[in-house]
């Protein structure tokens, strides 16, 4: 097993932070470029996750949900558990993983950003907002650009994350 | 001194997550609750007014961006508001031309465009997570209201943006006819009765409900209707971009917004919904 290198409030805090900002900022630039924009709030759960553990993954997707929607027009919750579920799972699957370097491990646990697309349709569904993403869902390419994109942007934030872990 | 949340495998830490994940759980499910309430509330809105400085400075960052990737856009503020005003005099003249032609032959009073306004600036905008969402930089303290409808000109026209669904003191949020979960009446090539219904696929929204019988052809334009409560008719949406395989009854149209809404600046917002 990995011997990790525990990750503070502080950080867990400026990391979200940052992704919100360039999710703000740069994700509307490469909408304009790229046939879906890759989701940062969501790599940067995903990377968290998987690099730090479950409740570093938990206490991230939570966070960084609860400013998405808060930002967002979505219900409150729907992106606060989506996400949370996300880095709880990706913080599980790095316990049952060699101790690969960062990027390896967010490219193993990229899969699981699938989940948040089922996970947000269901929520808005209960919330009474018609089907977010579920286009998405409905035709695979869309769906496949989707974890292409967000895979190559959560393997790219990995070692910003693995910064923040290792510096003192 | 860093203080560790999850130092390695200890069992409390699997205890502690498990414990997070099912009040994320918990929290959505009485969100999720709470949305479904036929209230409207603004609290999202008014947590967001302290950060407006922040989202003003973020959203000048993001449009220099946009610029040197699409080009550089060179209107201003009070040129963009003399276009607005005019293009919506225009439309409005357009309207009581038709109300006129109505009135001759049925005493039901048509829709009355809304002139009177504010413009705003766009300070954010999220295109991503299953929403499209504008933040501008006016709220209740210029009668900016939950409902407000947002527009904008392109060229001499004036086409929707979305409307106003959160509203703070100085920050107002708006959802854009793009977000998914938005649908507006809408009329094409004369007809009625269809819906405009927010993108589910990339940039491309969708006209439903367009009977298979029905012409339609490319580049067709696609306004609002006299039959929506939210918007007042004859507003531009967008343009027919493609048409899809769609089914034995109704055709499966994708239409491209009128507005770009990556590169969108300013906005004119006025009052809520439409007279009667």
């Amino acid at each position: 097993m990995a011997n990790m290198i525990p990750m503070s409030w502080a950080r867990i805090v400026t990391a979200v932070m940052v992704a919100i900002v360039a999710s703000f900022i740069v994700e509307p630039v490469l909408g304009m470029m790229l046939p879906i924009a890759p989701a940062i709030p969501l790599c940067v759960v995903l990377a968290v996750g998987a690099c730090n553990g479950p409740l570093f993954g938990v206490v991230c997707g939570m966070l960084t949900g609860f400013l998405v929607d808060l930002l967002g027009s979505s219900a409150l919750g729907v992106n606060l558990c989506a996400m949370a579920l996300v880095g709880y799972l990706a913080g599980r699957l790095v316990r049952i993983i060699p101790p690969w370097p960062d990027a390896v491990r967010v490219v193993v646990a990229a899969p699981l950003l699938f989940l948040y697309v089922p996970a947000t349709w269901l929520l808005a569904r209960l919330a009474g907002i018609s089907a977010p993403l579920g286009g998405q869902l409905s035709a695979l390419q869309p769906a496949a650009a989707f974890l292409v994109m967000n895979l190559i942007a959560a393997v790219l934030v990995s070692p910003f994350l693995s910064v923040l872990r290792s510096r003192r | 001194m860093i203080r560790p949340l999850d130092t390695g495998y200890r069992a409390d830490v699997d205890t502690r997550a498990r414990s997070l994940l099912t009040a994320a759980i918990v929290v959505s499910l009485i969100g999720a609750a709470a949305h479904r309430l036929p209230i409207q509330t603004s609290w999202k809105a008014w947590m967001l007014a302290p950060l407006r400085p922040a989202l003003i400075f973020a959203g000048s960052i993001r449009s220099a961006l946009v610029e040197s990737v699409s080009g550089q856009d060179n209107t201003t503020r009070s040129a963009t508001s003399a276009l607005l005003q005019n293009s919506l005099l225009a439309a409005r003249a357009d309207s009581l031309e038709r109300e006129l032609n109505q009135l001759r032959s049925t005493i039901a009073l048509p829709a009355v465009m809304p002139v009177k306004g504010t413009i705003a600036t766009v300070t954010a905008q999220f295109a991503g997570l299953g929403q499209k969402s504008l933040l501008i930089d006016k709220g209740t303290a210029v009668d900016v209201k939950v409902g407000s409808i947002v527009l904008a000109a392109i060229g001499d026209r004036a086409a929707v943006v979305g409307r106003v669904v959160e509203a703070g003191p100085t920050v107002s949020k708006v959802m854009t006819v793009l977000d998914p979960s938005c649908r507006v009446s809408a009329s094409i090539r004369g007809s009625s009765g269809h819906v405009f219904a927010g993108a589910q696929d990339r940039a491309l929204a969708r006209l439903e409900f367009v009977p298979r019988d029905q012409e339609i052809a490319t580049g067709d334009e696609v306004l609002t209707s006299e039959d929506g409560t939210i918007f007042p008719e004859g507003l531009l949406l967008g343009h027919v971009k493609y048409l899809g395989s769609g089914s034995a009854v109704f055709h499966d149209i994708f239409v491209e917004p009128a507005v770009p809404l990556e590169k969108i600046r300013y906005v004119w917002v006025t009052s809520p919904g439409r007279s009667r």
